[in-house]
């Protein structure tokens, strides 16, 4: 499975109240887990950088 | 005198992290007293090695709560004071179930006790819990402190509902 | 590239996540209010104490690291609510 398919499981997953944790920074930005969602929707080179850093450390598997 | 429905807790009360451990540890004995356990409560200024030792020698209690702070080789009761430590860790009645709130004690000293405890519950790492400054006064109030607390007490009072030790750690 | 380079290159990459994660672990910190305490062993640290052991990556901040993102592996693998 990519890792776009794997995060929208698990953000699929997440009850709503969590979806708003800071869950990456990217370029000193924090964000939510609503604020990658938007942007892995939209498939933006931003998107390949956080989706790599949350298999990084282990959050997407 | 070895008694089955027999819990010790210690819980010392001298710093934030204390005040909040004995504080969260009546509802666990609430609950053990409506099981009709025999709770031996040491608590504040009784949390001595001397005191602990003899509770341990006389009554033989099968379930042992410890609250404090820890590390590898202790545990400790009233103003950080080693109550249990190697030396004396053949005071643990045999077959009782301990379940240690403390930092660290799971690393080593744990390990230890199972020559006597049929079972050692506690942490290999740090315990330590968010709490809010403005429910000091009252902690069993403490919404964050809960999460914390909530589950740990868990530990305890699956036990003397008379739930498994792997029920328990689960 | 030489065996030395790919090692150097590794050690660079892994100290740049090591600092994305340490910025993801204060950016988390830094939403906590400051009404806020953690206490941990004899320690009783406000939020901006607990950024301080962060950045400085001593025992506590490490602490620190491994129990945030071990939240957020278990928030994305369900595991927090599993039992509810």
């Amino acid at each position: 499975m990519d890792l776009k398919a794997v995060f929208q499981k698990v953000y699929a997953n997440l009850p709503l109240g969590a979806r708003t944790e800071i869950v990456a920074t990217i370029d000193g930005e924090p964000m939510t887990w609503n604020a990658v969602f938007i942007e892995v929707q939209e498939d933006t080179d931003k998107s390949k950088k956080i989706l790599t850093f949350l298999k990084q450390i282990g959050v997407l598997k | 005198m070895k008694t089955s429905k027999t819990l010790l807790v210690t819980r010392p009360n001298y710093d934030p992290t204390t005040h909040y451990c004995y504080h969260w540890s009546e509802p666990v004995i609430n609950k053990a007293k409506e099981k009709l356990f025999r709770v031996l409560d040491v608590a504040t200024e009784k949390v001595t090695k001397d005191v602990f030792e003899s509770y341990l020698k006389k009554q033989e209690p099968q379930f042992l709560f410890l609250n404090g702070h820890g590390s590898d080789t202790v545990v400790a009761g009233q103003d950080d004071k080693p109550i249990l430590e190697k030396d004396n860790v053949n005071i643990i009645p045999i077959g009782s179930i301990v379940y240690v709130r403390s930092c660290n004690v799971g690393n080593t000293l744990g390990k230890d006790f199972v020559q006597y405890a049929s079972a050692f519950i506690g942490y290999s790492k740090a315990f330590g819990f968010l709490r809010l400054n403005t429910s000091m006064r009252n902690p069993l109030t403490d919404p964050l402190a809960k999460f914390s607390f909530e589950p740990s007490n868990l530990i305890v009072t699956t036990l003397i509902k008379g739930k498994s030790v792997r029920e328990a750690h689960e | 590239m030489s065996d030395r380079g790919s090692k150097d290159v590794s050690t660079e990459e892994a100290s740049e996540l090591q600092d994305k994660i340490r910025e993801l672990v204060i950016a988390r910190i830094r939403t906590l209010s400051e009404d806020v305490s953690l206490s941990v062993g004899g320690e009783d640290l406000k939020r901006e104490q607990l950024i301080e052991h962060i950045k400085k990556e001593d025992e506590i901040g490490k602490d620190l690291i491994d129990m945030q993102i071990e939240f957020l592996q278990d928030m994305a693998s369900g595991a927090l609510y599993e039992n509810q």
